[in-house]
């Protein structure tokens, strides 16, 4: 693989790539990956040094759901410029060869980079009986720990390898588990999502191959550049919450002018995304801007927090989850007492008598 | 009127409920932190300072006439309710042990702002008769004479005479269309004139037009500190009409912590409309001279020092880095204190406290932890940025024997100007 | 495609009040502060406008008020990109796309000159030495005296 040893600044220069198209290249690259514009320089320098990491991508118990979106990400030329970049070298869904060719190529690239390759996961691994997924003969739970052995790091793509998803939905009758159950001896980054944002994926990907280092991750173990907000957070419809003007119905006037989906079920508080400003379909919308709440789906067993359309409520559960419910129930609760209660607050204005230094002493 | 009543003090804690407060109490877990975060927790160990609990009037009026269970259980005789001796009991919880610092609104979980919550129930503490004494009798001297100490122009202009005649220097007094309108906190005319030294100085070194005004010139409101809404918009307004009457740009609230939370912060709401002048705190003024070169200093000198952020200024206020790079202009030992900028920790004076004889034992005792950090640093020199903290730290430092000279930072950065 | 037109949707104009989501003010004044920075302490600042929460016609807005100003510029590198000098001096727009026409980035940089647009010192070198060599070619002299 003599491709391994161009940098990626030498790469785009043969290529024709001028300084200007290289600081736009790098510019536009800065804001995929979340970064703040200061850190443009340094994306340059590091980028113009990159080399081309392998690529093994595994597809467990899934819908290539992740896949399509990655493969339907827009902003084709940049990113093809990343994926030409790196050597995606086994992928089922998308590779030609088939078989023990298949097979073959994704042993040759774990030995040629022994130690240094990436390991992307999507979908779930079944623990119940190894029979319900396999791919060429091995259960998923084989290929995974074969795979990963020699792996620098691995990307668990979508809530299923996430979190499990929807095959460890209740009842759970594969025994799903998510990627990070079973490898506990390696970086994993989880890059939720039912899919996830394709600029998130590719964005985690350019991270790695610009500084060579994994981001930083928050307690989910997904990177915080994307997920350190919540939905609720960064909401345009955010000032009709804290105003207490909410949709009823999906037909209502406040559904019509645009206002808060919390009692429509919106799960915004409590999930952590980029959707509200990274967007989706070429920065088109995203849920909430089309007029639906979010469904949480970056967030562990989603399927299972409650109807969709059921406003949040205070579960039993983790605390840290309850403080945020409680903050979302108690702000929700509170806007609906302070309507009721609009006329007791009015009627004590009315009978407000001004405090005057004669009035400070009881008689 | 013409008195406080127990039904007064309802209906104002009935107008104080919105809908921040209706959520705050709502979401509050009792899970305790804010007690962690309350010096008069943590110095004394009793349990009934914890913050939230020192809203109990407040908490009990919210759920008794604004949620439906606690209207039902009201007509089924279920709860307490608030009565005048509860409001006498809570006086000196209210009052004698919140500085409303803020620190418990800063460490609550799910957000609640506590402290906004104690200023809110405090209206209802005044219209109910059950503020300090002491306090009162400030906020009379406020109204009637222009400020709680009683200091009245004549006192200044006797100041004024004194450090021209001293130094020198020219200090304009209620001149028309002047850029800066200075305001002085009472302490500062009477303990700290060095203070009004200093302005002068740094006002003549920048070249900058300014003017004192004679019949706005007290900074403090004790509107704000005993919490009456109506007392604070009388005081606030008279800043205005005199900034408007000198028709000056800029007024610029003075090294006193509460006096900028009610210019900067609490004034426009007070009197409903927009002021036609900027305001800005005397350090965030030092710090746009700093970057516009206007201020030329000394080299830096070696002698360890150390910051006491005032919490209205630094926690409540957000000036916390303007003080910094103003202490390395003039430091090259600088250290902060265990606990500073957004985190730091309260001297136990702020609110209405230090002007409170009720309070006096019980703020000594929770001056611990301030002396102990403070002592920490090995610092020579503490600097600071609020007469009120001032005062009440040297107390403090007195009543534990510790000795250590304590300066203004506008008075160092004064002291540090190369005249050419 | 046709098809979807024969589905009878109204669309009802929102009230403009009610529609005002209030995205924009806030941003202008960030703005402010970074103009006054430029001025004071000589400090650019760079907005990346695809980290910014807008909603429906935020954009428009922002674009509608800043307006344009005297300087336009076109580049053509991996795709075009524009950069154009707003109503307010100082405040300046970015937009990358790429081959596709597709945005690849949007920002606002407060600046004296946008950092894209300047020439980049070892291209200046490059082009020294290659109008160097082209005037060392013995044929140019034949070609522009004669």
């Amino acid at each position: 693989m003599d491709t391994n040893t161009k940098t990626l600044g030498e790469a785009l220069r043969r290529n024709g790539v001028t300084r200007r198209g290289f600081l736009k290249f790098c510019t536009a690259t800065a804001s995929m990956m979340a970064l703040p514009p200061s850190m443009v320089p340094a994306i340059a320098a590091a980028l113009e040094q990159a080399r081309r990491p392998s690529v093994i991508w595994l597809s467990f118990q899934e819908c290539t759901g992740c896949t399509e979106s990655l493969s339907r990400s827009h902003a084709p030329s940049l990113e093809n410029l990343i994926f030409d970049h790196i050597s995606l070298d086994y992928h089922h869904t998308l590779q030609v060869a088939s078989g023990e060719a298949a097979e073959a190529a994704r042993e040759a690239a774990m030995h040629a980079n022994e130690g240094a390759y990436l390991v992307v996961v999507d979908g779930s691994i079944p623990l119940g009986n190894p029979g319900y997924s396999t791919i060429a003969g091995f259960s998923n739970l084989q290929t995974l720990e074969e795979t990963v052995a020699g792996a620098v790091a691995v990307i668990a793509v979508g809530t299923c390898a996430s979190f499990g998803g929807l095959p460890k939905a209740y009842p759970n009758p594969t025994g799903a588990v998510s990627v990070s159950d079973i490898v506990t001896d390696k970086p994993v980054i989880n890059v939720p999502g039912c899919p996830p944002i394709p600029m998130v994926i590719t964005g985690v990907l350019a991270h790695y191959l610009t500084f060579g280092t994994l981001p930083e991750l928050d307690h989910y173990g997904r990177p915080k550049a994307f997920y350190g907000t919540s939905i609720h957070d960064r909401c345009y419809r955010r000032p009709f919450y804290d105003k207490g003007r909410f949709a009823h119905t999906f037909d209502d006037e406040g559904a019509r002018k645009g206002w808060c989906l919390y009692k429509l079920g919106c799960k915004g508080p409590m999930t952590y995304n980029a959707c509200a400003t990274a967007k989706w379909n070429q920065g088109t919308s995203w849920p909430v801007e089309s007029g639906h709440g979010c469904i949480g789906c970056a967030e562990p067993d989603f399927w299972d927090a409650g109807g969709f359309y059921n406003a949040l409520s205070v579960p039993t559960g983790e605390i840290s989850r309850n403080a945020s419910y409680a903050i979302a129930a108690g702000v929700g609760v509170g806007a609906i007492a302070a309507g009721i209660n609009q006329r007791t607050r009015n009627k004590a204005v009315r009978q407000h008598a001004e405090v005057t230094i004669e009035d400070l002493e009881k008689r | 009127m013409n008195e406080a009543t127990l039904e007064r003090g309802l209906n104002a804690f009935r107008e104080q409920v919105d809908a921040p407060v209706a959520a705050f109490f709502s979401s509050c877990v009792s899970c305790g932190l804010c007690a962690e975060a309350c010096l008069f927790y943590t110095e004394t160990g009793d349990p009934k300072y914890t913050p939230i609990r020192k809203l109990e009037p407040l908490r009990r009026v919210w759920e008794q006439e604004y949620t439906l269970i606690g209207r039902v259980k009201k007509v089924l005789g279920l709860v307490e309710p608030v009565t005048d001796e509860l409001l006498q009991e809570w006086q000196e919880l209210l009052y004698d042990s919140c500085t409303m610092c803020a620190r418990c609104s800063l460490v609550c979980p799910v957000g609640n702002d506590i402290a906004y919550m104690v200023r809110k129930a405090r209206e209802g503490m005044v219209a109910s008769g059950n503020s300090p004494t002491d306090v009162q009798a400030a906020a009379e001297r406020a109204v009637r004479i222009g400020s709680p100490m009683g200091v009245r122009y004549k006192a200044l202009a006797a100041q004024i005479q004194h450090i021209e005649a001293d130094t020198g220097l020219v200090i304009p007094v209620d001149q028309v269309g002047a850029d800066y309108m200075p305001l002085l906190s009472s302490m500062e005319v009477i303990n700290f004139p060095e203070y009004i030294e200093s302005l002068a100085r740094i006002f003549q070194h920048a070249g900058l037009s300014w003017t004192l005004c004679s019949d706005a010139f007290e900074a403090t409101n004790t509107g704000i500190q005993i919490g009456s809404s109506d007392i604070a918009r009388e005081l606030v307004q008279r800043i205005v009409d005199g900034a408007e009457r000198l028709q000056v740009k800029y007024v610029i609230a003075p090294e006193c912590g509460h006096a900028y939370t009610s210019i900067r912060w609490d004034g426009p709401d007070l009197i409903g409309r927009r002021f036609p002048f900027k305001v800005l705190h005397i350090l965030e003024l030092l710090d746009e001279l700093r970057v516009s070169g206007r201020l030329k200093t000394e080299k830096p000198s070696a002698e360890r020092i150390t910051f006491h952020d005032p919490c209205s200024i630094g926690r409540k206020g957000g000036v916390i880095d303007s003080p910094r790079r103003l202490l390395g202009l003039v430091s090259s030992n600088f250290v902060e204190m265990k606990d500073h900028g957004t985190w730091n920790w309260c001297c136990g004076g702020g609110g209405g406290v230090s002007a409170n004889t009720d309070a006096e034992a019980l703020r000594t005792r929770v001056f611990r932890r301030k002396k102990d950090q403070i002592e920490e640093t090995g610092a020579s020199k503490l600097i600071t940025a609020c007469a009120n903290c001032r005062l009440v730290i040297e107390e403090g430092l007195e009543a534990y024997n510790v000795e250590l000279p304590m300066e203004g930072l506008t008075e160092l950065v004064a002291h540090h100007l190369v005249e050419d | 495609m046709n098809a979807l037109k024969s589905i009878p949707v109204l669309v009802e104009a929102p009230a403009t009040r009610d529609f005002c989501y209030q995205n924009t003010l806030p941003l202008l004044h960030e703005i402010s502060h970074a103009l006054r920075r430029l001025q004071q302490e000589q400090l650019p600042t760079t907005i990346d406008l695809n980290a910014i929460p807008f909603g429906p016609g935020d954009e428009q807005r922002l674009l509608e008020f800043l307006g344009r100003g005297e300087v336009s510029a076109h580049l053509e590198a991996l795709g075009n990109s524009s950069v154009w000098e707003s109503g307010y001096p100082g405040i300046w727009f970015i937009e990358h796309r790429n081959e596709s026409g597709e945005r690849v980035a949007f920002q606002m940089e407060i600046t004296t000159l946008p950092a894209i647009l300047a020439t980049h010192p070892d291209d200046i070198a490059e082009s020294l030495s290659s109008l160097q060599k082209a005037l060392e070619n013995p044929s140019l002299g034949h070609r522009i005296g004669d």
